[in-house]
Order: structure tokens, then sequence, then C-alpha cells
């Protein structure tokens, strides 16, 4: 009963959703075409809008230096799925950086873990634009030196998975690790951890055993803002190592408004199902529900 | 404890970031004119050219020289002004409408509440940088595409696309905050609402306020990277044409975003060209981190234990005789 009732609220949710996030684009298309005379603008694009809807099939978009006219639905599903590939597995390669570095830094003595949580810092007001630079320059480096290309950092036509997950993933790792261990110092002052010490058990099997448990589940209720991160990120790395993926079909999608909500609504589909889940998850398991 | 925002690194960061802003101000209106160009060609002592524009790092140009003929370094003094203070107004203008329609919508919306969270909810999913995009091009105020009208509404729209998220987030801290007990009490004892916001609402964000604008300046000023890359030139741009098919924009002012952005095919030429405002970007962002961790107070000390412990291969030399056992008969004699 209670998770029939949960659904029903987060169909309506989502329903509500995606006619605001149309009201939006509509917003932006009639200001864009009649600035002064803007409820007049807001009907003739929501017509416009409705018709195109209608005739989903038929939807095109602009592609290319040369405008060519291309369909919407047959072009999109291959970059969606890439960018999906990259995206999730960006995720997981997020999340396992974050947690297997927090609990090394947890095993080290107070002073390292002190060096090592101000060098995050600093890595932090690092913008992922200058990362990029950064990566970029140092692969040509790499090849200028020995010749060797380990990957090649401005891809064509053909698909690179290895470099686009690595330096999407790096600074969402980041601030993933601050936040486990933030979550595993406050944990750590538990009674039941102090118990733990008591007993005898070592600090890595207490971490393992009991802590880390305990973390996952702020960590599950956090996570809305990685994959905000992630995917600003990943616009941006699409952008500038010129990958053919979802968010480049966004870019290019700016100028016709009923191909761009076509694709905004694909975006946020999957998001909400995650977080929808990741909610459930974390109600079960704390049996209170997260204010966000 | 001294008061966060009288600890020296807050000073340092906040007086790096004035100091950076009345700098600009002053090469531009004074110093612009005493300062030599660059020269076309560098010479060696022979006389002979060794090189030509652009020129790399030097003692004499730090940051080095464009190919313009522009010294780089003077480039980012002269942006400095644009990029800090537009993240300044951008976050001054988000944190205050926030807290003002937070604070209404905390007090008064409780009906609406799962209305507003789906439109907050849309706003947060479609990522802000393309919510820029989608109006940036809109100038509100006049035609123009640059100058002070253009920059306004630049700001206006940096603004309104964070607001929604803002809002929800203080609206939730308010009425949260209502809850407390002495709020209870002094609505109990005759307190209208508009007596409470006064009394104890607005102290209270008062409080946070500083480190809600760090925040927003910090977000705001990764917004214009990202923007720059894009080729939205924040401080105003214009049409350069090399013939009459090919046009690009190129921005009309030295602010940082624009110049890492309409500079980035020079990184895989002469890469200190991007450098030097890229460096400019992430002290900036350096000083925003600390003043926020200064404001946060989440500066724990490490506690590291200074009491000795017997080291563990003393331990295991001890011998039972070191110890002087004492009968036990004798301690049950003394309690009776």
């Amino acid at each position: 009963m209670r998770i029939h009732y949960y659904l029903m609220k987060k169909f309506y949710q989502l329903i509500f959703t995606i006619i605001l996030i149309g009201i939006i684009v509509l917003f932006s298309a009639s200001i864009h075409t009649s600035k002064n005379d803007l409820l007049h603008g807001f009907v003739e694009q929501t017509k416009m809008f409705g018709h195109s809807l209608i005739h989903l099939k038929e939807m095109i978009i602009l592609v290319g230096a040369f405008q060519k006219e291309t369909p919407l639905w047959s072009y999109m599903k291959e970059p969606y799925l890439y960018s999906f590939i990259i995206l999730s597995s960006a995720f997981i390669c997020a999340f396992a950086l974050g947690i297997l570095f927090s609990y090394g830094t947890y095993l080290l003595s107070p002073k390292m873990r002190k060096f090592v949580k101000e060098c995050l810092f600093l890595l932090q007001s690092i913008p992922d634009v200058m990362f990029i630079f950064a990566v970029q320059l140092f692969i040509i480096w790499i090849y200028k030196k020995t010749n060797i290309l380990i990957v090649d950092p401005i891809a064509g036509i053909e698909k690179v998975y290895l470099l686009p997950i690595l330096v999407v993933s790096i600074l969402p790792g980041i601030m993933l690790f601050q936040m486990t261990f933030l979550a595993i110092e406050e944990e750590s002052k538990k009674t039941y951890v102090e118990f733990a010490k008591a007993k005898g058990l070592s600090n890595g099997w207490i971490l393992l055993k009991h802590i880390l448990r305990n973390v996952v589940v702020t960590l599950f209720s956090h996570s809305h803002y990685l994959f905000w991160l992630l995917v600003s990120n990943l616009l941006v790395v699409e952008y500038l190592f010129n990958i053919h993926g979802f968010f480049q079909l966004l870019y290019t999608a700016l100028k016709t408004p009923d191909a761009f909500y076509v694709c905004l609504v694909a975006l946020f589909l999957p998001f909400f199902l995650i977080e929808m889940i990741f909610n459930g998850i974390a109600i079960k398991l704390t049996g209170k529900e997260q204010t966000q | 404890m001294k008061k966060s925002w009288k600890r020296i690194p807050f000073l340092i960061s906040i007086l790096f970031l004035v100091g950076l802003i009345a700098f600009s101000f002053l090469y531009t209106y004074g110093l612009k004119e005493h300062i030599k160009a660059p020269p076309t060609f560098l010479y060696d002592e022979n006389g002979n050219i060794a090189k030509s524009l652009p020129f790399p790092p030097s003692l004499d140009y730090p940051f080095g020289v464009d190919r313009q003929g522009k010294n780089t370094f003077w480039s980012v003094i002269d942006g400095a002004r644009y990029t800090i203070l537009i993240g300044l107004s951008v976050s001054f203008l988000r944190v205050v409408l926030g807290i003002g329609f937070g604070i209404f919508y905390g007090m008064y919306l409780k009906k609406m509440r799962s209305f507003l969270t789906t439109f907050e909810r849309a706003f947060r999913f479609i990522p802000a940088i393309l919510l820029v995009m989608l109006f940036f091009e809109v100038n509100l105020f006049s035609d123009a595409t640059k100058g002070f009208s253009y920059i306004a509404s630049i700001i206006f729209w940096l603004t309104v696309v964070a607001l929604p998220s803002l809002i929800h987030v203080v609206g939730n801290e308010v009425s949260h905050f209502s809850k407390e007990d002495f709020i209870t009490a002094s609505r109990a004892m005759g307190a209208t609402k508009i007596r409470v916001i006064q009394k104890h609402v607005i102290p209270f964000l008062r409080s946070r306020a500083l480190l809600m604008i760090v925040q927003q300046m910090i977000s705001t000023l990764l917004l214009l990277v990202h923007l720059g890359v894009f080729g939205v030139f924040v401080g105003g741009s214009r049409l350069f044409c090399y013939d009459p098919v090919n046009c690009r924009k190129v921005p009309i002012t030295n602010e940082w975003s624009a110049l890492i952005g309409a500079k980035y095919q020079e990184l895989m030429l002469d890469q200190w060209i991007v450098f030097g405002p890229s460096i400019a970007f992430i002290l900036t962002l350096l000083a925003c981190h600390v003043m926020k961790r200064m404001l946060e107070g989440t500066e724990e000390k490490v506690v590291i234990p200074n009491a000795k412990q017997t080291p563990s291969i003393d331990i295991k030399q001890l011998k039972r005789s070191d110890f002087i056992f004492v009968e036990a008969v004798n301690s049950k004699n003394v309690i009776r």
C-alpha cells in the first residue's frame, strides 16, 4: 500500500515536471521571437509545439556546419546510448574512487590524513575545463616525447570511452571523497565504533563492516548532486573533446526548440528514475523520508 | 575562538579579490598609457630577429604575449574587474532575492509546497549552462550586444537561472526553523508572522548570508568558465569577419572566461596564452574556497594524541617477577 502511494506521487511529479520543462523551453522560444509581445508569441509557439509533438516521428534537427536537416528520432538513439554508457561508467568510477580513497585515507595517520585533505582542497578549486586542458596537453606532451599516442585526445568519428570517462569522473570523485570522508568522520565518533574498538577490532575491519554501511545511505541520498555535476561535466567534455554524444546533440538542438524539448525530456527521464530508486532505497534503509 | 571573518586566511583572500579589482581599475584609467606595448620582434644581442609574435613567458612578460601583440598579463589584469564584479553582483543578487522569496515561500506558501518543488526540479534537471544558453541572447534592456545593458541583462539571466533552487533551499530552511520551540512560544504570545520574520528569521539568515554569497560566487565563476568555452562572451561581443562569408564572434572585453574561450584554439600551439587567464581563474576560485571554508568553520583540528603509550615490545619484555602480587587472603582480611 505504501509503495503504491509512493509510486503514484512520483508519477504525478514526473508529469508535472515534464510539463514545466516544456513551459520553460516555450518561454525561451517566445522571448526570442517576440520580445515585446510576449503573450502572443507564447500562444503561437505553443501551437507550433503541439503540432510538432503530435508528429513526433517527423521532427527534424539541423546538424553540422551546413545545417543539414536530419530526422531527430533515428539520429538521437546512438549518441543517447553512447553518452549514457559514459555517464553510468563515470558514476561507478567516481563512486569507486571516492570510497576507495576515503577507505585508504582513513587508515592513514592523522597527520597524513590532514595532508591528503589539504591536497584535495587545492585540487577542488581547479575548474573542470582546466583539467581537460591539462589532460589534452599531457597526452600531446607524451606523444611528442615518445611518439606514443595513448588515446586520441580529439576524437573524430570513432567512439572513445576511456578518456572521457576518466576526465568526467575526476571532479565528482573528489567531491564524493570529501562527502564520504566527512560522513565517515561523523560516524566514527559514535559510540558503537568506540565499543567495537574496545573489543579489539581493527580500524579497517570496523570501517568495512560497520561504518561504510551506514555511510552509503548518506551517499545515496546525496547522489543527485553528483549526477548534476556529472552531467554538466560531460557537457563540456563532449564539446572540448569533440565527441559526438548526446550533449553535443543538445547543444546543436538549441536552435530548434521542439527538438531541444524532446532531448531534454529524454535526458530527464532516466535521471528521474534513478533518483526515485535511490530515494526509495534510502527510505527503506533509514525508515524516513529524506528531505532534499 | 575568533570570528571566522577575522581570521587571517579569510582576510588574505578578500584582500586578494579587492586588490585585483582595484588594480584592474587603476590599470585601465591610469597606468594603461604609461606602459609600452610589446615590440613586434625580439632581437638577440647581435641585432638579429630572435623571435616574432607570440612570445613565450619571460621576466618582461610574465604570461607571455599573444598573437595580436597584447601583453597577456595586462589583459588578465584588465579583465579582472569584469569577471569578479559580474560574479559578485550575480551572487549578491541571487542571495538577496533568494532570501527574500525564500522567507515568503517558507512562511506563507505552505500549501503550494509540492507544486513549487516540481518547479524547482524542472530547473534543476536542465543543466544551468543550457538554461543560460537558452536565454542569454535576449537583451532585456536594449538591442545592443555589448556595453552596460548587455552585461546587465546577462547578470539578470545568470541570477534567474539559479534562483528556483536557492529559494527552495532557503524556504525549506525557514520552514524548519519556524518549527523551533522559541518561535512557537513567541507565536503563542501573540507575535504576528511579520514580527517573527523581523525578530527571528532574518537574524538567523543574516548569519548565513555571507557563506551563501561565497558559495554562489563559486558556482557563478564555474558557470562563467563553461560559458566562455561555449563561446558565450559575457562582457559583450561583436562579429569579426575575415571575408564576407567567414564570420565569428570575438569578445570585446578582456573578461577571463572570454580570454580562455576565444584562445582555446591556441592550446595546441602556444599553451601559455591560455595559461594566464586560467591561473587567474584558479587563484580567484581558491580565494573563494578558502573564504567558504573559514565561514563554514569546518576547519576542524585533527587531534594528535600526545600521551605516550608503552610500546608493545616493552610490554612483552615484562616478566611475572616484575609485579608484586598482593595476597588474596590478606585483602579478604582487610574487608572483614
